[in-house]
């Protein structure tokens, strides 16, 4: 069940939304459970991180969904958001509230249910998943996004965290196709990278946001660059 | 056949000499999968292969034979441990099998010149070492010397610049045939004279015959490396014809434009002269001044004046050709780019995915881009409608003949530009969206502040 919020005024528009949603739910087998606020204010009063895709109006009455955008991000950074506007040049600042894409109106169900797929997988990847682990006999949770990379070292899986280190007995190929799927990319054979910590890479060199240095090999390169594109791009 | 004569030991000798050569021009270019197992794997088959092949004979066409065998094998091994196109390899064998031959030729040279050892050097053709051992080492340390020299020679001369120029494409067959045929002719002589002449006798012919091949396969190695450079040339001309083929295009569009300008402040005119004039209902007339200015709206700013332009002018064509074009951009994150590499790669890709839109219905008309940075790594994202499924080929399309003069070009020269920057490039084709990712690092220190203040103009309230 894929939860997504509609923040939108104008009744037709939202009328619309609905009925794609619906009608993209009846063609992929998928089910979203909708929840439709009128105003900025009334969906930040009510937003807990508890959705998964919003889709949010730019030209909003009392308060515009660029504004309810920088208040959302304070509570949750991570939330796939989706700007709706029939004037283009609004959005083109969205970047800065980390916006997914926006959609303009009037909306067509080909320029919707292309970018909905692509919105879904997105919000897979930002799932707040967390990683069960045993670490010297004792069993800790970690959120997978405050793993900046899994090293594996003589039988050991290590993960470097910002709080520390934790390392337990197993492979890494048992835990990869999760951390896969999570925004994190396979850098050689003993490496699983945070796609969010990367802060250069060039050509077999990536350099993390702390500073450290991991080098990919030469064989997962071409794939892991590509990965890294994408998920910049918010694929 | 099969004993330790020295032509025997020599085969390996050789084999070794003609890898290392070879390998002075492979080295930089991709591997195949399993590269650490091919690699020694398959060496231990080609020294296997090598040591069977027998030495039926001493003569002339046996021993011309017994060399072109062994650097056929090595063009096989080549093959099975690098992976390119087999003609691309086939050059870079010939080059270093011509490597090869000119060190053989100057070491042979110097060694009949001085009649060093008493002119021993080409006993290894034969079937004993007769010289005395001091005599033995001195003359290794000296084919060491001449070998290293030539070797190292040969890769600061055009080995280097492989490293740089893998995507090469060989422009004249002919030459490289010919080339080819003057390096087995090379080696061919080379047999005549070690199987015929003895230093001491024969020293001027000797001598003639290893400046011959000295200096032809020098020549071959200058006419293999000019039909390399020549592909690029052509590869560039390419890249010149299209962006004037642009302009030419980019100036029509415009002008397109502006008469649409010049249209919309006509109707401008005479709307007002109406509503003056109170011959129409001032509702309608409103509406339609309001459509008219709503074309001004379409000027963009995205922190970077070239996108801005390029922009602009392309969601005014869009707006009249019935395509959404929307794009989320951090402009400022491109600074470290030229202006007209700016034009030309945006140009490129937004005229390609226009240029295919324009078929389609007009509910799948969208283009949606963008620009998205994290620390120091830009991402250029660009996707349209796809109707029908697109095969791709090494991650490139598959192009038909008539629309390889158009997509095919643009994306060669967006490559080039994205190559330019050290970036990457890659088309993804997937459930009716044709998406091009381009990953560029930005260089740029200290540019890292994450809130851009956002251009918002205050009309928003209704």
């Amino acid at each position: 069940m894929i939860r997504i919020a509609i923040v939108e005024d104008c009744k037709e528009d939202a009328e619309i939304l609905e009925s794609f949603l619906g009608r993209y739910e009846s063609e992929e087998k998928t089910s979203f459970a909708l929840t439709h606020y009128k105003s900025g204010v009334a969906f930040l009063e009510n937003y807990h991180g508890d959705q998964d895709i919003i889709f949010m109006d730019i030209d909003l009455p009392g308060m515009n969904g660029l504004d309810v955008s920088r208040q959302l991000r304070e509570k949750d950074e991570t939330v796939v958001l989706v700007f709706l506007t029939n004037l283009a040049k609004y959005a083109i600042k969205g970047y800065a509230v980390n916006a997914f894409d926006f959609i303009a109106k009037p909306i067509t169900y080909y320029s919707f249910s292309t970018m909905l797929r692509r919105a879904i997988t997105r919000a897979s990847l930002e799932s707040k998943d967390e990683v069960m682990i045993n670490s010297s006999g004792s069993l800790l949770r970690l959120p997978l996004i405050s793993i900046s990379y899994v090293e594996v070292f003589s039988h050991q899986v290590i993960y470097h965290t910002d709080n520390g280190d934790y390392s337990e007995w197993r492979s890494l190929s048992s835990i990869e196709a999760n951390f896969l799927s999570h925004g994190f990319a396979k850098g050689s054979s003993s490496y699983l990278i945070n796609l969010r910590r990367i802060k250069a890479l060039t050509g077999e060199k990536v350099t993390l946001s702390d500073g450290k240095v991991i080098y990919i090999s030469r064989r997962n390169k071409k794939e892991f660059a590509q990965t890294f594109a994408q998920f910049l791009a918010g694929e | 056949m099969y004993q330790w004569t020295s032509l025997f030991l020599y085969k390996f000798q050789f084999l070794a000499e003609l890898l290392i050569a070879e390998g002075i021009f492979c080295v930089s270019f991709p591997r195949r999968s399993h590269f650490w197992w091919r690699f020694p794997l398959g060496l231990l088959l080609l020294a296997g292969l090598v040591y069977a092949i027998p030495i039926a004979d001493y003569g002339l066409f046996y021993q011309t034979f017994l060399f072109l065998g062994i650097f056929a094998l090595s063009i096989g091994y080549i093959c099975f441990v690098f992976e390119e196109p087999f003609l691309n390899l086939l050059f870079l064998a010939v080059a270093g099998y011509a490597v090869q031959h000119i060190a053989f030729c100057c070491y042979q040279f110097f060694m009949v010149a001085t009649l060093f050892g008493g002119g021993t050097s080409l006993a290894i053709y034969g079937k004993g070492i007769t010289a005395n051992d001091v005599v033995t080492f001195l003359s290794f340390y000296l084919f060491i010397l001449f070998y290293a020299v030539t070797y190292l020679g040969a890769y600061f001369l055009w080995g280097r610049s492989l490293r740089k120029e893998k995507d090469f494409m060989i422009s004249n067959r002919w030459l490289f045939f010919i080339a080819i045929l003057f390096v087995f002719l090379a080696v061919f002589l080379n047999s005549v004279m070690i199987t015929k002449d003895t230093p001491k006798d024969n020293q001027t012919e000797l001598l003639v015959g290893f400046a011959y091949g000295i200096l032809s396969c020098l020549l071959v190695l200058v006419v293999l490396f000019k039909i390399k450079e020549a592909k690029q040339a052509e590869n560039e001309l390419a890249i010149v014809e299209q962006l004037w083929r642009e302009d030419k295009a980019h100036y029509e569009l415009a002008k397109e434009n502006i008469d649409i300008i010049n249209i919309k402040c006509h109707d401008l005119k005479h709307q007002l002269a109406a509503i003056r004039l109170g011959e129409s209902k001032d509702l309608d007339a409103l509406k339609g001044v309001e459509n008219s200015i709503m074309i001004y709206g379409a000027m963009v700013k995205t922190g970077n004046d070239a996108l801005d332009v390029l922009l602009s002018e392309k969601t005014l064509f869009c707006g009249n050709n019935g395509i959404s074009l929307t794009y989320i951009v951090d402009g400022e994150r491109l600074a470290f780019m030229s202006y007209s590499s700016i034009y030309s790669l945006f140009g490129n890709a937004l005229d390609n995915a226009i240029e295919y839109v324009k078929s389609l219905s007009e509910d799948k008309r969208f283009i949606r881009l963008s620009v998205k940075a994290q620390d120091d790594m830009v991402a250029i994202h660009i996707e349209n409608y796809l109707e029908h499924e697109l095969p791709l080929e090494a991650g490139w399309p598959k192009t038909s003949k008539g629309d390889k003069a158009y997509h095919g070009f643009g994306l060669l020269s967006m490559r080039k530009i994205v190559e330019h920057y050290d970036g990457e490039i890659f088309l993804k084709t997937d459930h009716n969206l044709f998406a091009i990712d381009i990953l560029l690092p930005s260089k740029v220190e200290g540019s890292g502040e994450k809130n851009h203040e956002l251009g918002l103009p205050n009309e928003q309230s209704k």
